[in-house]
């Protein structure tokens, strides 16, 4: 056992190992307070919350509190490894600010209330509107952050109780183009691949993803294969010199907004070289011919100049993808956050189906989530689709639901596409929708053109609900907050991006009134009186199990079978991958083994939309081209991005996280080794245009687009010339301004921090999700600075291209455990 | 030789001439809807595009106007101007739509007719562009009628006094 900054050290040691191993084990523990493994008085199961990874842990309790963490050395997702936010970010569990007692708004102002009076007001306000003004005006906003049990149950309210198509969680943000990437080419969501494609792989390619920051312990994987015998070789897309891009045989930096561009031209390459595998693709899939004339125009000559890319380079890159034996590709929010998302996500698949590289061990598609529980979102029908991955457009699958919940077909809304979430946000603020329950998610921080969302939110005529754990930016707008409990104080399921379903058990009480989300819930559709067409209740449980138990039914027999599984099944042992029923009782590591795809027009998820317009396809046009389990080769043509850099603009701006927090740092920022880790906001330039401008490491910029400004302190990183990069987590409630710009980090306390004070609204036609990767701006100095850097950690992508005499590192409070293989310290 | 067909490119130019500016028109009036607002850029991109196409091809039938420039000339006043501030901005969205989908309806007719023209004169390079044209037409027309099925429930069942 040794002692290890994690802070300093993010991924920890390394544990090499060679293609076809297993990985090594190496376990990973923080206790608090100087306490040693023999004073946890028990160890409770669990799974990681500060990101998508799904990697297990047991929590640590002591007199009735969580004293720390530790990896489970058997779990198939880790193999007993954490991440610095799984370290040390469970302490805000403590935060001496979490809410207690629900608050309702009073002569405007938020006040202590009991729950019969919060509750009251939240169903007493949803009954009148239904009564006066219909399902429509009623919305949900939900998170990725909650459990399985608590998104299928707000799916049931929402979908077969109130019967409004106005519910969505901010997967949106994060995983709607994933989900909608599968499904076009595969007829349903679900995850081809599986994280030990990693063990497999002779070439990853990584797709705007920045895995060493987004999912540190998967890139531990990849990492100690890089250190063993026969490493793959990794293809990495990215504006930023991201540690991934360093460690990449060929690095690719496009111009915002072109990576349909460039994976056509790929795809060109692939075609051209005759790097594709006909007799598979003439058994597997559609639509190869399609693609062939699509890529045709589109040499790398051609994205060369769109894409600001060497031809050679593409050539390289496409050469790597045609050269691979077994090829994992990853895709994340460079792609997914950016100009044709959807389309872009596609290319990807299609580049696995012309190579028929599915289904077997390191040939794998993973469609990243950047949430712990984003798939349960997805599956469940939390995002607004039907649950169980059904078809909205089928009304056979409607019926089946209408069956299911013992209600009439006609009360779930399936008239046409569920709303998004942007579009919720327009009905409010058009006033259709007069109700918003915003559930585990702080919007007033996270979404795009933050001025519009606070001036919606704050609307006199808006009912806004905030169900939460700290009085977050966007609970300070509300007019009843509702106290939940978090990870940790409830049990519940949920499943990671490789289909890993994980059991997560209360370990502790939560703090004063508040209450697990779910109790909450069935609290409000208790009230609201829901019955099914026989007047018997519609929410039939009482607790989390019975919550699982009446998913298993609504799951079975579609693609994400949980009818085999149960709460003990999953007790004290390793995470399991769905699907698993009768046929597969042991969990199923890679989907599409067969060469079989869910696309058959009765049992497919979706019919499909186009890639480029957003419209759905027709079902009568997708069961006349029925594709009968093959899989869906589509292309889609180049469309310049919306808001192309001008003399007033002149800059490109990207937003994106850093390793040490997690969305709006409502946790990470009350952990105090990752709060000092990156404590603010700061812009990264590359050093031509810091050169070019006269401005140094420190200086404090001015960034404006037409939406508004921000100021942060420069730091001259790796990162593509004309572009600049903000880190997109720092809002205000740790600020003067408390919800909005105000004093804070400002000059003259009328510019924000908030990186979605800049951001667009606008979104992928297909996945609807809201783009945040290209805004044209400028960039200005407001300041000269005094010497000392920004406040970026100098580890990840937002490294200085110079020494600027501080590194990012913790103190004795930061030093973790680490078991390795052989028992030895590191 | 061919007047009729002439009379068809040119029917065809002007209609593609005119669906690119109504696009642009309606992506003028509703800013604050995103998905209808660049939707309407980039689709109108597309018609400029078959408009351009078609000066080249139509050449050789006689077809004679320049390249297409300075958009909106031609757009007639189907839900034009002044009553827009004054209507429901719902129905008026309703109507926008509308308008575009007849307008893509007419178009991908006109493209049939060139194509069959095409074929029977063994003109390849004129079937190929009507082929690929009506394609995208095609396109636009469905990309209309989703918008308006994704809108309709929730304008229709709110009352009007809503609008903002």
């Amino acid at each position: 056992m040794g002692r290890i900054d994690r802070i300093a050290e993010p991924w920890g040691t390394r544990t090499p190992y060679g293609p076809g191993e297993t990985w090594p084990t190496r376990v990973d523990s923080y206790l608090a307070d100087g306490l040693d493994e023999h004073d946890v008085d028990r160890w409770v199961q669990s799974a990681t919350v500060l990101h998508s990874n799904g990697d297990a842990l047991d929590i640590a309790v002591k007199d009735g509190r969580i004293a720390g963490v530790r990896g489970r050395a058997g779990d198939r997702v880790n193999h007993g490894r954490l991440g610095p936010k799984d370290l040390y970010g469970w302490q805000a569990n403590h935060s001496p600010d979490r809410l207690t007692e629900p608050l309702v708004r009073r002569g405007g102002e938020l006040v202590p209330a009991d729950w019969d009076t919060a509750m009251d007001a939240v169903a007493g306000r949803t009954r009148e509107l239904l009564d006066e003004r219909g399902p429509g005006s009623v919305g949900f906003y939900t998170t990725g952050q909650l459990f399985l049990e608590e998104y299928y149950t707000l799916a049931v309210i929402a979908h077969g109780g109130i019967g409004t198509n106005h519910l969505d969680g901010n997967t949106r943000l994060c995983t709607a183009t994933a989900g909608e990437s599968l499904k076009e080419s595969f007829g349903s969501d679900g995850q081809p691949g599986s994280y030990t494609d990693v063990d497999h792989a002779d070439v990853i390619a990584l797709y705007g993803h920045n895995v060493a920051e987004t999912q540190t312990v998967l890139w531990t994987r990849m990492l100690d294969r890089l250190a063993g015998p026969n490493p793959p070789r990794l293809l990495c897309v990215d504006p930023r010199q991201t540690p991934v891009a360093d460690a990449a045989t060929v690095h690719l930096a496009p111009r915002p907004g072109t990576n349909l561009m460039l994976m056509n031209a790929l795809l060109h390459e692939i075609v051209a070289h005759d790097w594709v595998d006909h007799d598979w693709v003439s058994r597997h899939t559609t639509g190869f011919d399609d693609l062939r004339a699509q890529v045709a125009d589109c040499p790398p000559e051609r994205a060369a100049e769109v894409c600001d890319v060497p031809a050679g380079d593409i050539r390289a890159a496409a050469q790597l993808l045609g050269s691979a034996e077994r090829l994992l590709s990853t895709v994340l929010q460079g792609f997914y956050q950016s100009h044709q998302a959807t389309a872009a996500a596609v290319q990807v698949n299609n580049v696995h189906l012309v190579r028929g590289m599915l289904g077997r061990p390191g040939c794998g598609v993973l469609q990243m989530n950047g949430q712990p529980t984003a798939q349960n979102t997805r599956e469940c029908g939390a995002d607004g689709d039907l649950p169980g991955f059904r078809n909205w457009a089928n009304p056979a699958h409607v019926e089946d639901l209408a069956r299911l919940w013992n209600v009439d077909p006609l009360r779930i809304p399936h008239y046409g596409p569920p709303t998004n979430l942007m579009q919720i946000l327009r009905y409010a603020e058009q006033g259709s929708i007069r109700f918003l329950y915003v559930t585990g998610t702080n919007p007033a921080v996270s979404l795009p053109e933050l001025a519009r969302v606070r001036r919606v939110l704050a609307q006199e005529r808006l009912f806004l609900v905030v169900q939460d754990i700290f009085l977050t930016e966007t609970a300070q707008l509300a007019d009843v907050v509702l106290p939940a409990a978090t990870w940790g104080e409830k049990t519940g399921t949920f499943t990671n991006v490789d289909r890993t379903v994980h059991l997560s058990e209360k370990a502790v009480d939560p703090p004063g009134g508040a209450r697990p989300d779910l109790d909450i819930l069935l609290d409000y559709a208790r009230r609201l009186e829901l019955a099914d067409q026989d007047g018997a209740p519609l929410v039939t449980w009482t607790d989390a199990e019975g919550a699982f138990e009446a998913w298993k039914a609504c799951s079975a027999g579609r693609p994400c079978d949980y009818s085999g599984l149960s709460y003990d099944q999953l007790r004290g042992r390793s995470g399991i991958q769905w699907p698993v029923n009768d046929a597969h009782p042991g969990g199923t590591e890679r989907l599409y083994a067969d060469g079989v795809f869910p696309t058959d027009p009765g049992y497919c998820e979706t019919y499909g939309r186009d890639l480029v317009t957003g419209a759905p396809v027709e079902p009568t046009a997708y069961r006349a081209a029925n594709p009968s389990g093959r899989a869906l080769i589509k292309p889609a043509e180049y469309v310049p991005p919306h808001e192309p850099p001008d003399d007033a603009h002149p800059f490109v701006l990207t937003t994106g996280r850093t390793l040490y927090h997690f969305h709006t740092r409502t946790k990470t920022g009350r952990a105090p080794q990752l709060q000092r880790a990156a404590p603010d906001v700061w812009v990264e330039v590359s050093d031509d245009d810091a050169r070019a401008h006269g401005w140094d490491e420190g200086d404090l910029l001015r960034i404006t687009t037409e939406r508004g400004s921000v100021e942060a302190r420069l730091r001259i990183s790796g990162i593509r010339p004309g572009v600049v990069f903000l880190p997109f987590h720092y809002g205000y409630w740790d600020t003067p301004g408390g919800y909005r710009p105000g004093g804070a980090n400002s000059a003259d306390g009328a510019h924000g921090r908030a990186a979605n004070e800049l951001t667009p609204t606008d979104w992928d036609p297909a996945s609807k999700q809201p783009l945040f990767k290209t805004a044209a701006a400028a960039v200005e100095r407001i300041a000269a600075g005094d010497g000392s850097p920004a406040p970026a950690p100098t580890t990840t992508a937002s490294r200085p291209v110079r020494d600027v005499g501080t590194h990012t590192r913790g103190d004795e409070r930061s030093l973790a455990l680490e078991t390795l293989p052989d028992g030895g310290a590191r | 030789m061919m007047v009729r067909l002439t009379a068809a490119l040119r029917d065809l130019y002007r209609d593609e001439t005119e669906l690119a500016a109504a696009l642009l028109r309606v992506a003028d009036r509703h800013g604050a809807d995103p998905e209808l607002h660049h939707g309407c850029h980039d689709l109108a991109r597309w018609s400029e595009q078959h408009a351009t196409d078609l000066v080249e091809a139509g050449r050789r039938y006689g077809l004679g106007v320049s390249e297409p420039a300075g958009y909106g000339a031609g757009y007639g006043a189907a839900v034009d101007g002044a009553a827009a501030d004054a209507v429901d901005p719902g129905l008026l969205l309703l109507a926008d739509l509308r308008d575009l989908h007849r307008r893509s309806a007419g178009v991908v007719l006109d493209w049939d007719v060139v194509a069959q023209a095409a074929q029977a004169l063994r003109d390849r390079e004129l079937l190929a562009l009507a082929q690929a044209s009506r394609t995208q037409a095609e396109r636009q027309l469905a990309w209309s009628k989703a918008l308006v099925k994704a809108s309709a429930a929730q304008i229709m069942t709110s009352p009007p006094q809503d609008a903002s």
